[in-house]
């Protein structure tokens, strides 16, 4: 377990590598000059010697691959450079970010499988009842409403009509509960659609029918035999959101205005501010891969037959 | 599973309680109480405003960015300021004035100090100034003072400013936020982050993403201002900022989508405004090649292109109908110019006479934003008329200013501030033939134009400079390198408790100086 902990740590490192490659190589495909973003709309009727100069200034006129290899030399020491828009540090703005991000996401993806796996369950053992027909087309809903539009409806009614929770921001429990909930709308759906599924390929196995036979509690067959063998598919889920989350829920980060990883992902996109993408890009990177690192892990802590060593 | 289920309940639990028990200060972003008791002591002076963006830093000399100079301009000052009116005054400045073609002189006000209690004093003005122009402060705004040439100290409260060339405008420069003065002790340490300035508020707490809490500087030259803390959050979505204005918790929000307009301002609670700013909406036309390169289709499309119901119909009054290329508040802006009648019938026979064959593809660039998108589209309606068949092309804004920057563009449509409310600024730049490699998309070049706007530039009679200006206006309104659509308006969302906030054509001038809670 821990060579192959180690192997895997080990085997990021030209994961990371590729990936901010691919970052950089896409930057310098997408049309669109930094300096002149830099500048903006409000920095039109610069000069150009001013934007020659601010090319100079942000590195830009050197080539490609020795910015690249600049970054990753400072990269690997901690250090993920300074930003093309204030010239601030990027690697603690990122930190700061984070937990704003990690937080929305535990809270969201723990609301979302307490109630995602018992609806799936439900639906399996209800199959082609209207029990499961109604929870089905719940979860197609949840899956297809935009979260942008739950997220509005869900203002307009909890903060301007009935006032009991504060429109957007941070600060207090309150301020988590409207984007939590919007960002676990569809995580639920997902949820429970897989665990539904999961749970009837189990139900229709020989040990599922033997438990029944020989009178075993129904609760006790589904919940502890069944459940335990469908659990694999939804942790790869629920790991896989989970890590996707992790790279920042733009669009409820917006609607809500929290300072998330999401947001400052995108406004340095929009920016065309390279330090700020690469080191955004890097470290969710970084958190994806332990997160499936410790999903991979984790299925052992859940079946037995999988063994790493 | 149960015990796994009934164990992530209580994670998700205690997340919540611990996400509540880390901030527990009080914070004025929960909905106020709607059964508050009557007899209400006076109101606590705070205000908080909804910024669009995060600022990417608090050091004005590091950013060229309205989110940026909104927050740094209460808490540094530059040395001359724009009023209401348009005119210019002394601000760390008292008086200015031009003692030969290229030096201009400023006194300084005295028993003025930084915050953190380094006095303001010509040294001072040097410092920043070369601090602005260095290439090693990175500052994307230095051109803003590039033409200054020395910084020369007189005595401690005069400094005297020498441009390589003669160049009239330099006032307005000086008026811009990011010609602020910054203090030389502080820039030691990191003013992005720890800012210091001689400005009526003082940085308290800068919460990346989330908010900068400004407080009162007690020791303001100008006497301390009312509020005592002015809360800046930031907001990236416009109705998000219209629902916090209505819930209460936002008292000012920047620029009122005009589809809001009617609804906010029916509600007494709130304040809603809007008047002339800097700003200039128009189309510009590549004349170095292509169909656009004759002069009759430009003027075709202009005669086709229907502006008085884009400002009233589309924009629904958030807009000015325009003849001159800039606004009336800013400075050479012609007052002779009349807009170019809509007229269909003319455009086709102007069509015809260019000789073009329709359907005629053109492409027309623009960046995101619904106001881009929403007259782009009637342009592309508006325009099929007169048998232009126009192809939009919306990206961000990076990509548009690639896309324009190519010698076969097309059209391209955008919006512009001239933000030292000086036609030097606009005009230069668009018009200019050695500015094709930066705002002269168009790719205009006309002698006497460049003659006149150098005279424009170096004259420092005022006089000669309105001419100058006028002269250019007329003959580019024959030539049409590029077609203004309309002025938009400046408009702002205020709840009706705050008051005395002096707004100068755009929010990076907000003057909260003598803004109260009432």
């Amino acid at each position: 377990m821990l060579r192959y902990t180690a192997k895997r740590l080990v085997l990021m490192v030209p994961v990371l590598l590729g990936v901010t490659l691919l970052v950089f190589l896409i930057f310098y495909l997408t049309p669109g000059d930094p300096a002149r973003v830099v500048l903006g709309d409000m920095g039109q009727g610069a000069t150009p010697e001013a934007i020659e100069q601010l090319r100079h200034q942000l590195g830009l006129d050197q080539p490609w691959y020795m910015q690249y290899a600049n970054f990753v030399r400072k990269a690997a020491m901690g250090d993920f450079g300074r930003s093309f828009r204030g010239d601030r540090p990027v690697l603690p703005e990122i930190l700061v970010r984070f937990p704003v991000t990690l937080r929305l996401t535990l809270i969201s993806l723990t609301f979302a499988a307490v109630i995602g796996i018992p609806l799936g369950v439900v639906a399996a053992v209800k199959q082609r009842t209207w029990v499961d027909n109604v929870l089905m087309v719940l979860a197609l809903l949840g899956v297809s409403v935009p979260s942008f539009w739950i997220g509005i409806m869900l203002m307009q009614l909890f903060a301007l009509k009935f006032k009991v929770l504060p429109p957007s921001g941070t600060g207090t429990w309150q301020h988590m509960v409207m984007p939590s909930i919007t960002v676990a709308m569809a995580s639920v759906a997902f949820i429970a659609r897989m665990t539904r599924s999961s749970m009837l390929d189990q139900l229709r196995e020989d040990y599922v029918r033997t438990a029944r036979s020989k009178g075993v509690d129904e609760r006790r067959t589904i919940f502890k035999h069944a459940l335990k063998n469908a659990a694999i598919p939804v942790l790869t889920t629920v790991g896989l959101q989970f890590g996707s989350l992790l790279g920042g829920a733009v669009v409820v980060e917006s609607v809500f205005s929290l300072p998330g990883l999401g947001r400052l992902t995108i406004e340095a996109i929009k920016g065309r501010d390279l330090p700020a993408i690469q080191g955004a890009v890097l470290w969710v990177a970084l958190i994806f891969s332990l997160v499936n690192l410790a999903v991979d892990l984790g299925y052992a802590a859940l079946d037995p037959r999988i063994r790493y060593d | 599973m149960r015990k796994i289920l009934v164990a992530l309940l209580a994670l998700s639990l205690v997340l919540l309680a611990a996400c509540s028990s880390n901030s527990k200060k009080p914070d004025d972003t929960t909905p106020p109480k709607t059964d508050t008791p009557a007899p209400a002591p006076a109101p606590a002076q705070k205000i908080t405003l909804a910024l669009s963006g995060e600022p990417a830093t608090l050091d004005p000399h590091k950013s060229f960015n309205g989110n940026v100079f909104t927050v740094t301009n209460q808490i540094y000052e530059s040395l001359l300021s724009r009023n209401p009116d348009g005119t210019l005054s002394g601000r760390l400045a008292t008086e200015y004035k031009s003692v030969n073609p290229t030096t201009w002189e400023l006194k300084l006000r005295q028993n003025v100090k930084f915050s953190d209690g380094t006095p303001f004093n010509a040294a001072a003005v040097k410092f920043s100034l070369e601090r602005l122009k260095d290439p090693a402060t990175k500052a994307p705004g230095g051109y803003i003072v590039t033409m200054i040439k020395e910084i020369k100290v007189v005595d401690d409260h005069t400094v005297q400013l020498i441009t390589d060339k003669p160049f009239a405008p330099l006032p307005a420069h000086l008026s811009h936020p990011v010609a602020a003065m910054v203090s030389p002790e502080g820039a030691k340490k990191d003013l992005g982050k720890e800012p210091i300035g001689t400005g009526p508020f003082t940085l308290k707490e800068w919460k990346a993403g989330e908010s900068v809490t400004l407080v009162a500087n007690p020791n303001y030259w100008g006497g301390k201002p009312k509020l005592d803390t002015v809360l800046v959050r930031v907001i990236p979505e416009a109705g998000t900022q219209i629902t916090e204005l209505k819930a209460g918790t936002v008292d000012f929000v920047n620029g009122v989508q005009a589809e809001k307009w009617a609804e906010l301002s029916a509600d007494k609670k709130f304040a809603v405004t809007r008047f002339p700013g800097w700003g200039s909406y128009y189309i510009g036309f590549n004349m170095k090649q292509g169909p656009l390169a004759k002069l009759e289709v430009r003027q075709a499309i202009a005669k086709a292109l229907d502006r008085k119901a884009m400002v009233e119909t589309l924009r629904m009054g958030m807009a000015m109908e325009a003849a001159a290329p800039i606004p009336k508040t800013v400075f050479g802006s012609s007052m002779k110019l009349a807009p170019i009648a809509y007229n269909v019938a003319e455009a086709k026979e102007l069509m015809k006479k260019a000789g073009v064959t329709t359907p005629l593809k053109i492409k027309l660039h623009t960046y995101e934003g619904a106001e881009n998108k929403q007259i782009a589209g009637a342009i592309q309606a508006q325009l099929k008329e007169i048998g232009i068949d126009l192809e939009i092309q919306v990206t961000d804004f990076g990509a548009y200013s690639t896309e324009t920057a190519k010698p076969d563009h097309g059209m391209f449509l955008t919006s512009w501030g001239t933000v030292t409310m000086d036609a030097d600024y606009a005009f230069y730049a668009w018009y200019h033939s050695g500015q094709h490699a930066a705002d002269n998309k168009a790719f205009y070049a006309d002698p006497e134009v460049d003659k006149w706007l150098d005279e424009g530039r170096s004259n420092p009679d005022q006089a000669a400079r309105l001419a100058a200006y006028e002269k250019i206006q007329q003959r580019v309104n024959e030539q049409l390198p590029y077609l203004t659509l309309y002025w938009p308006l400046s408009s702002y969302a205020k709840n009706a408790r705050l008051q005395g906030e002096v707004y100068p054509f755009a929010l990076i001038n907000l003057d909260l100086r003598k803004a109260e809670v009432k």
